[in-house]
């Protein structure tokens, strides 16, 4: 009889089970996730080159915060479970069941759904890795090495966590449940909404919030003089100061526009405020961790992007990214794919007593090589200009083209330039090389790692003479920064699911008890057109005022990686308006679920 | 008098063809003059609620037309529905569905602010209409702070505040005790005596039926006997209900 009345409570929430168990799933998805990189510590042995020091401290820290969030989204998805089942309990101890019984149900209850959305979770994060981690290697020309999908620590680690959180959750619900009154458990739908504190105790809170706010961007400013403390500074006062100002900031301001009459009394405007100003409160929570999401999100795809533009640089600080001694099928047909490149063609004969260039080939099509400027400026890149190396300095050893001619004619004794009928009259075999010069490398760069292979393969002599070029400046540039940026994007896309998904959960969540509410809106006559534009409002609200304080948080937190990137704010709009995209994505997806709850 | 609602061969069907059909209204006839207080009475399935969600548009007849204001409702597409909702119809429910988020006056206002009334005229109206409710000293609570009482005569002024041609309550004092229960009939008595509001309220329960100047009896989705209270007193007319209840007719 009970496990009927179990399934038959189940049937009718469905869907609320559905928005709880795709939250318990995607919470720990994303934890798997981020232990499938911090466990492993192989993949950034191999991969991080620069400060490992620094980052075992930084994914020490994550897993701290990580676990922080999953723990506070856990419990207030257990207490949604509860909420739903609370009616549900109090009719099965009605019908005589012992409250032992129905602890044991709960207990039951609570563990697997919690077990089974952990281990779906896992599953999704083991597949999940694969893909954006093959995705990301794949489309960013990645140098990532060690990475893997499955990491057994990972799935230990997150399996016991959740396990261990599920538990206590369980033992939590059933002394609630022991403390209730069965009549508390029968009405508990009926509870009024709570009326706001005091105004002046409000005030009060918006200011800590503010002040805690200063305090940790002091702090973040601060990682020079402050080291790691200003990590937990940074965090904590984020942390406090977005609950502080969340819980009452945004209330007191409500409240002072709800007082303007001449705004609020305008179509639902009276009724979307009052949604806010009740929800803002209660959203505390939810908020905060958004927001602290989506500064972790969207710093680390930030942090992730600019170490993609430092590739780029490394690959214009050569003006010529390789060079072809032959002329096979194979390179004729690379050489036709490069765009727009540059490719002048030199001849030279060697004796034994050295070597011989025509000097009417390098006036002709002039040697060309690369000053860097570097700029003192935090939102410029240094400036690489291409200049035509002078005439007299190319057969200098000193100079970047001369040293490579010597070397590509690798032969012994002095290198001289000759007029064209001087040249002719030299007796020797004559040789030719081909420089090639392309606008952007990153563009061609897979034709260009081809033309290295197919010249090291019909040359094997002058092999090393090929990383003289951009091409290897470029790779050694990107396995320099390829396991950061690989981890930036990839924990930006881990944080931004999470986010998502917990803003989402909550607004969903409450959808049922809002139905009643837009019911009754509709009874008195409310156009469908303006209550969907309310729900916009509002939801856009709930959406955008977490993101705005997670931009705030990006902006000032990367101070602390000033000493890993140059530059960390230089070109940053990219990221935030692909982040800025997803996440109205992400917006545009719960209007439309919300709304179809809500609505039909 | 003119007729303020006429409902004219109503039927209401529930399920699809070749599925199992359930016949709600069988044909309703009646009409309801200007200023009148008319209560529609009936046991649970017979009907009523079928009837009160046809009147107030929330759904469609099968067959017949339903006119208020001269208004066929049948012609209205779904924005000119929600209109004539909010401009022509006023609701009290039996649970209040007042809005919990928002002040009694708050709550008061939202007619008027969807119909776009000028903001500086909203507050004088429901300042007005508080003072006949004699509401006015919680208007600034929320809903959650006053009594059932107090919560169904911001419901009425919500229902009111807008002026519309018809009041429909259902079950007005269901949720509230017999003192409150009594008030707030004395006062739709008054908005109907005094003010001349145009009401109909649909009720299982003698006594408040027992305020009505007429009464519909709906029985198995048929409107059946009427009956008129005449020049009788309200006691009067209520032994009177009690007798006819008790015949089982």
């Amino acid at each position: 009889m009970l496990l009927q009345l179990a399934l038959t409570g189940l049937k009718r929430r469905f869907k609320d089970y559905l928005v709880l168990f795709s939250g318990l799933i995607v919470a720990s998805m994303v934890f798997y996730m981020f232990l499938a990189l911090a466990v492993n510590p192989s993949f950034y042995r191999h991969n991080i080159t620069i400060g490992a020091a620094y980052l075992s401290f930084i994914f020490g820290f994550g897993i701290v915060i990580l676990s922080i969030i999953t723990f506070i989204y856990l419990i207030y998805a257990n207490s949604f479970l509860l909420s739903m089942r609370q009616h549900d309990y109090g009719m099965f101890l009605i019908l005589g069941a012992k409250r032992g019984r129905i602890s044991l149900l709960v207990i039951l209850e609570t563990v697997i759904t919690g077990l089974l959305a952990t281990c779906s979770g896992i599953i999704l994060g083991l597949g999940f890795t694969g893909l954006v981690g093959k995705l990301l290697i794949g489309q960013l020309d990645l140098e990532i090495h060690h990475f893997q999908a499955f990491v057994p620590q990972a799935v230990l680690w997150t399996f016991v966590f959740f396990l261990v959180v599920f538990c206590l959750s369980a033992l939590w619900n059933v002394q609630k449940l022991f403390r209730s009154r069965l009549l508390e458990l029968l009405q508990e739908k009926q509870k009024p909404v709570k009326i706001n504190q005091h105004p002046l105790w409000q005030i009060f809170e918006a200011i800590i919030g503010l002040v805690l706010l200063a305090i940790a961007y002091a702090a973040m400013n601060s990682l020079g003089s402050l080291l790691f403390i200003s990590f937990f500074v940074g965090f904590f006062g984020v942390l406090l100061g977005s609950y502080f100002l969340f819980h009452s900031f945004f209330s007191v301001l409500i409240t002072a526009l709800l007082k303007r009459r001449s705004f609020a009394y305008r179509r639902l405007r009276l009724f979307t405020l009052g949604q806010l100003k009740f929800r803002l409160p209660a959203y505390t929570r939810i908020l905060t961790m958004t927001s602290v999401l989506f500064a972790l999100a969207l710093g680390a795809i930030t942090v992730g992007g600019r170490f993609h533009s430092m590739q780029r640089e490394f690959s214009k600080s050569s003006y010529y990214a390789m060079l072809v001694t032959q002329h096979e099928p194979a390179t004729k047909h690379q050489l036709a794919k490069l765009h727009a490149p540059v490719m002048p063609i030199y001849h030279y004969k060697v004796t034994p007593k050295g070597r011989y260039l025509n000097r009417a080939e390098f006036r002709r099509q002039p040697l060309r090589g690369i000053r860097f400027q570097p700029q003192n400026s935090q939102y410029h890149d240094s400036q690489y200009h291409a200049y035509t190396y002078p005439l007299r300095e190319v057969t200098r050893l000193s100079g970047q083209p001369g040293y490579l001619l010597n070397q590509l004619v690798h032969s012994t004794g002095t290198t001289k330039m000759l007029s064209s009928s001087r040249y002719r009259r030299i007796r020797g075999k004559e040789r030719w090389l081909q420089l090639i010069h392309v606008p952007d490398l990153v563009k061609d760069y897979q034709t260009i790692k081809q033309l290295a292979k197919l010249e090291a393969k019909a040359q094997p002599a002058s092999k090393d003479l090929l990383t003289l070029f951009g091409l290897t400046n470029y790779q050694a540039g990107l396995g320099l920064t390829s396991g950061f940026q690989f981890m930036g994007l990839f924990l930006g896309i881990a944080f931004l699911t999470m986010l998502a998904s917990t803003l989402m959960f909550k607004v969903l969540s409450a959808a049922s008890d809002d139905r009643l509410r837009y019911r009754m809106l509709i009874k008195i006559g409310t156009r469908e057109q303006l209550l969907k534009r309310s729900i916009h409002v509002e939801l856009a609200s709930l959406f955008i005022l977490p993101a705005v304080l997670g931009m705030v948080d990006v902006l000032v937190g990367l101070n602390m990686f000033k000493s890993l990137i140059t530059r960390p704010w230089q070109g940053i709009w990219l990221p935030f308006l692909l982040f800025a995209m997803l996440y109205a994505g992400y917006y545009v997806l719960t209007v439309k679920l919300y709304e179809r709850s809500v609505l039909n | 008098m003119t007729n303020i609602l006429k409902v004219d061969q109503v039927t209401k069907t529930y399920g699809k063809k070749h599925e199992q059909q359930y016949q709600a209204l069988k044909g309703v006839n009646f009409s309801v003059a200007a200023g009148e207080f008319v209560a529609i009475m009936g046991a649970s399935g017979s009907g009523k609620t079928t009837l009160l969600n046809l009147l107030s548009t929330l759904d469609q007849p099968t067959t017949g037309h339903i006119l208020i204001n001269g208004q066929d409702l049948s012609s209205l597409r779904a924005k000119q529905m929600a209109d004539f909702r909010s401009q022509s119809i006023g609701f009290i429910f039996q649970d209040f569905n007042l809005l919990e988020n928002l002040t009694n006056r708050q709550n008061i206002a939202l007619p008027l602010t969807l119909r776009g009334i000028s903001t500086n005229r909203i507050d004088p109206l429901i300042d007005e209409l508080a003072d006949k409710l004699d509401i006015k000293a919680i208007l600034n609570k929320y809903p959650v702070a006053v009594s059932g009482g107090q919560k169904q005569r911001v419901a009425a002024a919500r229902a009111l505040i807008h002026r519309p041609a018809i009041l429909l309550a259902d079950e007005p004092t269901g949720a509230l005790d017999s003192a409150s229960a009594r008030e707030m009939l004395d006062t739709m008595s008054l908005l109907n005596q005094r003010d001349h509001v145009t009401t109909l309220m649909v009720t299982h329960d003698p006594f408040s039926a027992s305020f009505a100047k007429r009464i519909l009896f709906i029985k198995d989705g048929k409107i059946g006997q009427e009956v008129n209270k005449g020049v009788k007193s309200r006691p009067a007319f209520y032994q009177e209900l009690i007798a006819y209840l008790g015949t089982g007719e």
